[in-house]
């Protein structure tokens, strides 16, 4: 049915076959084995959805961005403009670790942004890349592209947000294309609603001394599972990822976060904190991997676990592969427990009652991810209120 | 005396940048000569490459020791020939207990093989001096030491050791005063022992100098000896500040 | 005395006798070779038919989809000696054991090292257990120590009532194996209040090329005992492989404690795919020191499930992976199912000359765990870039009231700490080496003082160019 939709509005030929290609190996294809931890703790069929409404979302705000260098458009009239990046670059970091849910993106997409970051943009303000999602029992299948060219430094925000109550699928995924010395500070902002299976493949590539700030604020869904991948291919590239989970309710979280150190001398973080009320749980899955002839590079990677609940319940696997010892740094490190009782005793003897203790503690966990919100925008208002929200409920 | 050391127009650069500029001096046999100078000065980069740290490249110059060039001479052939480093900032090795640690090098440096009651009794005696816990022996090296106890540490090793050149990065940053004086007392102890054995210090402050009376004083500026005296130097550095020096150098171009 | 770290060390245990033995079966798995080990052994009918079900579920279970498939899928299960016997008699002395046996002993330094220190002794050739002793005074206290075989003759009512309760044969295909085709091993039962201060030893030794070795271990620890047990292994060095799988049981009652001790130094062409697991009960402390030197593919994850409340479970592990042909994949899993148990994982391991070290490990806090605290700690040291560090660390955590914390680092020798040593006199390599035996410490200082010389000896053989 997305293709009958891409031909209505003319796409390209080799997008025609790529889309019929990709149906067809759909068909076929086995929803991935739950034997290596991408997998472990969700189960893929959650997001093959037997619904048949496929649906776009509402590029909200899209018309806004007519500045110099900075490029904001429909994926398909992306497409369109560019075609000889296009059809050189479009899909080409997919890989096949998720095979069957980025075939199913792939052949159904028909909705989503095309951002072209040029060498003469002028403005210093955050982009925001807003997908809503409005009807009920529907398939939002999302496909973004994002390039920055080289020497470039630009903010993206990514948010995803729906009606409350909807009850609906999402499958987003996102390519990012560093140039050469290109600086990104890319958040991702999961807002949908607690109904929502939110599916999301994110990969990205780092050229030479690129640096990607990758940020994932994580408070939506019913279940959401972010399988991001990033590839430093050029020397002196630097990736810092950190991201947040708050989850309440019966939320669950499912987040697969690899780094993959392909060239020398290159740089990865990675920071993650989840806290959970209620019956929320969180699956967070690290993989860090540093190849054979990828010298010097330095990794290190964080997952913090805040248990808020009797029935919460976290698991973390924070992988390492080494296969060079001329590493200057590599290490990871993970703490699970409940809040400190010194901390909530401390703010007590100041006055604040145990709730707001406990609210207070938990602000300041997430706080140092929040700060990397744009500050006084739409969005962190958003953020804020939603993240209130949560907390004050139960 | 006869020379000990002789370094001659010694350029030194660390990660590509040239760190010492033309440098020389000579320490006597039976010497202690003073390094002072600000942080960034090359008081460090000066000790590592004295010792052999190959980070350090020496790209002009010399470095004569007892007579040898040892230019090329790894750090532990340098220690064969009786240099020894007091470092700023003693690194820890898990697992390698400080006992241990110090047996094997007594072994390679000297050749015997001391008993292990007879090597114990001396380290015990060693330890006393500096007021050392004897459950420090069987710890890893550094590994949770205070900054003062690793200053010690490295002053058990040189008693221990017994190395006819001595050079001392900081052995007095970070102690209190007490400890100070028990560091002093021992290298006064050592030299008493030794007295042919030479010694480099390398400080901020005159306070040391309190205890420990140097032949020579020099002032390190910018990768170089700005100026040299006697002990008269440290007090009126510590009077006047580097700035003073500075400015001297200034007017002198 | 040179070192050259960039050779490998001839393996020192890699000779082997010539074959003169009572039974040996053919190659390949089939029905008859089980009924026939059963049959030979005299075995209650409860245990054939366990070793029947046992096959059928080995038959039906596919190979494992994770860890070193490669490897692991080289393994030719019709290839192997399922059980040899090498000698009819059991010795109670060293004398009464067949000579060229004995002498393979004596090489090992089994016999002396008895007289030194050790409270009992066992030793394992091929499939059966060949030599057994346990000190009096231990006998007289009711001290139970025998070769599994024994064990199950004798005191059947124990054997039954523990036996495969820790490890059924579902729980994967190698314990299934085991549970089809199990021969000798050890037996030990611990009394009340009753402690063995002295280590009990056991010795498994493979001679036959394509042996598979199948011991079984059960170690009971009544409420409020102690007990030691270590086991060594070695194997010839043969061009094609063998297999040794092995299953421990170990169940700790009230207020025991149990410590094993493995030091693994099998030949490079041994499999070396291991299940152990212990149960520790309220109060009880379960210690497992895992030292990996040898095999071509160890895969081996001691796990604790701390069933009481306040047991505690510490896991010490170390490995060395040297050469591209080996691959140490090793670890822990610690499950907390009580209130207030607490738990140490320490994982230490080196890779060298193109090897592989992986750690895997599991730490499960179940709902109603409240109270507990874990420590995992995993740093792996690479000596060259060929090699390989893998970190593999799950942590399911279905309880709040918890703290756990994790955490693994990778590196090389560091520059400063080289200098450091050098510029007290130490050759490059002597530095070297004292870096690497400070890494193991963790490990070696848990030993007896025998072992943890035995096995510096071995650190220092596996990195030097050649023996001697």
């Amino acid at each position: 049915m997305g293709q009958k939709l891409a031909e209505k509005v003319s796409e390209p030929q080799w997008l025609i076959e790529k889309r019929k290609a990709a149906k067809q190996a759909f068909e076929v294809e086995l929803l991935p084995d739950r034997v290596s931890h991408l997998w472990k703790y969700t189960d893929p069929a959650i997001f093959n959805p037997q619904i048949t409404t496929v649906e776009s979302v509402s590029e909200i705000g899209m018309w806004r961005y007519s500045e110099p260098g900075v490029e904001v458009l429909h994926i398909l009239d992306g497409i369109k403009k560019y075609e000889d990046l296009m059809r050189e670059k479009f899909g080409s970091l997919i890989d096949n670790k998720n095979l069957k849910l980025s075939l199913l993106n792939e052949s159904t997409w028909v909705s989503g942004y095309f951002v072209y970051i040029k060498k003469n943009k002028q403005s210093d303000d955050p982009v925001s890349l807003t997908m809503s999602m409005e009807k009920l029992k529907s398939f939002y299948p999302v496909r973004n592209f994002i390039y920055i060219e080289d020497g470039v430094d630009v903010k993206l925000v990514e948010q995803v947000c729906s009606q409350d109550e909807i009850l609906s699928d999402v499958n987003i995924v996102t390519e990012i294309f560093l140039g050469n010395g290109a600086k990104l500070d890319f958040i991702n902002l999961n807002m949908v609603g607690n109904k929502i299976n939110y599916h999301l493949i994110q990969r990205a590539n780092l050229s030479a001394q690129a640096q990607l700030e990758n940020t994932f604020i994580s408070l939506g869904g019913n279940v959401s599972k972010i399988d991001s991948e990033t590839k430093l291919v050029g020397e002196h590239s630097v990736v810092m990822v950190s991201g947040i989970v708050l989850g309440n309710e019966k939320q669950r979280f499912d987040h697969h976060i690899t780094v993959n150190h392909v060239a020398s001398n290159t740089i990865s973080g990675l920071d993650f904190r989840v806290a959970l009320k209620d019956s929320a749980n969180s699956a967070y899955t690290g993989n860090l991997k540093i190849a054979v002839n990828a010298l010097g590079c330095d990794a290190t990677q964080k997952n913090r676990n805040l248990l808020l609940s009797d029935n919460a319940k976290a698991e973390s696997i924070p992988e390492l592969e080494i296969l060079t010892n001329d590493v200057k740094k590599c290490s990871h490190g993970v703490t699970m427990g409940h809040l400190d009782e010194e901390q909530i005793y401390y703010l007590m003897s100041r006055g604040f009652s145990d709730k707001e203790a406990e609210k207070v503690i938990i602000e300041g966990f997430i706080e140092p991810i929040i700060l990397k919100i744009p500050e006084h925008t739409l969005i962190s208002g958003q953020v804020k209120s939603r993240i209130e929200q949560k907390l004050n409920k139960g | 005396m006869s020379e000990l050391l002789t370094i001659k127009d010694l350029h030194v650069e660390i990660d590509k940048k040239e760190i010492l500029h033309g440098l020389n001096l000579s320490i006597k046999e039976g010497e202690i000569h003073v390094v002072m100078g600000r942080n960034g000065s090359g008081k460090s980069t000066f000790t590592n490459t004295l010792m052999g740290h190959p980070a350090y490249k020496i790209l002009k110059g010399q470095i004569n020791f007892k007579g040898v060039d040892i230019n090329n001479l790894k750090s532990n052939e340098r220690a064969k020939l009786g240099m020894f480093l007091g470092f700023q900032y003693p690194i820890s090795i898990p697992g390698v207990t400080v006992v241990n640690f110090i047996r094997q090098a007594i072994k390679v440096l000297k050749g015997d093989n001391i008993s292990p009651k007879d090597f114990r009794k001396r380290l015990y005696e060693k330890m006393d001096l500096l007021e050392i816990d004897y459950s420090f022996a069987t710890r890893y090296i550094n590994e949770g030491f205070s900054g003062g106890e690793k200053k010690r540490m490295e002053i058990l090793q040189m008693s221990m050791l017994e190395p006819c050149f001595v050079i001392l990065d900081e052995p007095d940053s970070g102690l209190d005063i007490d400890s100070l004086k028990l560091v002093a007392e021992s290298i006064n102890n050592f030299k008493k022992q030794f007295p042919k054995t030479s010694i480099l210090l390398v400080t901020h402050y005159q306070r040391i100098l309190d205890y420990i009376k140097p032949d020579k004083v020099h002032v390190f500026l910018d990768g170089n000896i700005a100026d040299s005296g006697g002990p008269e130097l440290a007090l009126e550095l510590e009077k006047r500040g580097y700035d003073w020096l500075e400015k001297a150098q200034v007017s002198v171009l | 005395m040179t070192l050259d770290l960039n050779q490998d060390q001839e393996y020192k245990y890699g000779f082997h006798d010539t074959e003169n033995y009572t039974f040996k079966s053919g190659r390949g798995l089939t029905k008859d070779v089980v009924l026939n080990i059963s049959k030979m052994k005299k075995e209650p009918d409860w245990m054939t038919e366990f070793r029947l079900r046992s096959l059928d579920i080995f038959n039906q279970k596919p190979m494992p989809k994770w860890g070193d498939t490669k490897l692991l899928n080289e393994i030719d299960f019709e290839n192997i000696f399922y059980y040899v016997k090498p000698t009819e008699k059991q010795g109670k002395t060293w004398e009464e054991v067949p000579k060229d046996i004995k002498n393979t002993f004596d090489r090992l330094g089994i016999p002396e090292a008895e007289r030194k220190f050790l409270a009992g002794v066992s030793a394992q050739y091929e499939s059966e257990v060949i030599y057994h002793s346990l000190r009096e005074d231990l006998e007289k206290l009711g001290v139970l120590f025998f070769d599994m075989d024994t064990g199950l003759r004798e005191y059947p009512e124990i054997v039954k009532k523990y036996f495969a309760t820790i490890i059924p044969p579902e729980d994967n295909k190698f314990a299934a194996l085991n549970s089809a085709v199990w021969s000798g091993g050890s037996f030990i039962y611990v009394p009340p209040n009753t402690q063995v201060e002295m280590p009990l030893q056991a010795y498994f030794r493979i001679n036959t090329e394509n042996m598979g070795q199948f011991e079984r271990t059960l170690i009971i620890a009544d409420e409020g005992s102690s007990v030691h047990y270590i086991e060594g292994c070695t194997a010839p060095t043969y061009s094609s492989d063998s297999l040794h799988s092995a299953v421990v049981e170990l169940i700790a009652l009230k207020n025991a404690k149990i410590r094993y001790t493995t030091i693994q130094n099998w030949s490079k062409n041994v499999f070396n795919l291991v299940t152990k697991r212990a149960v520790a009960h309220e109060g009880a402390v379960v210690e497992w020191l895992d030292g990996n030197m040898g095999s071509k593919l160890t895969m081996k994850y001691p796990s604790i499930y701390l069933i009481g409340e306040r047991a505690h479970g510490e896991v010490v592990s170390v490995a060395l992976a040297s050469g591209s042909d080996q691959h140490q994949d090793a670890g822990a899993k610690i499950i907390h199912a009580a209130p207030n148990t607490t738990s140490v994982i320490t994982s230490k391991s080196i890779s060298r000359n193109g090897g592989r070290a992986s750690y895997r490990g599991l730490l499960k806090v179940h709902k109603g765990a409240t109270g507990v605290k874990s420590t995992v700690k995993c740093d792996a040291l690479m000596l060259d870039a060929n090699s390989r560090s893998d970190t593999y660390p799950t942590m399911e955590i279905y309880e709040n009231d918890v703290k756990i914390e994790h955490e693994a680092t990778v590196s090389k020798i560091e520059d400063e700490k080289l200098f450091y040593l050098m510029s007290r006199g130490l050759g490059e390599d002597q530095a070297k080496l004292m870096i690497v035996n400070g890494f193991m410490e963790p490990f070696v200082k848990e030993l007896p003082m025998e072992y943890a010389v035995e096995l510096n000896r071995l650190i220092e053989l596996e990195m030097e160019g050649s023996v001697g």
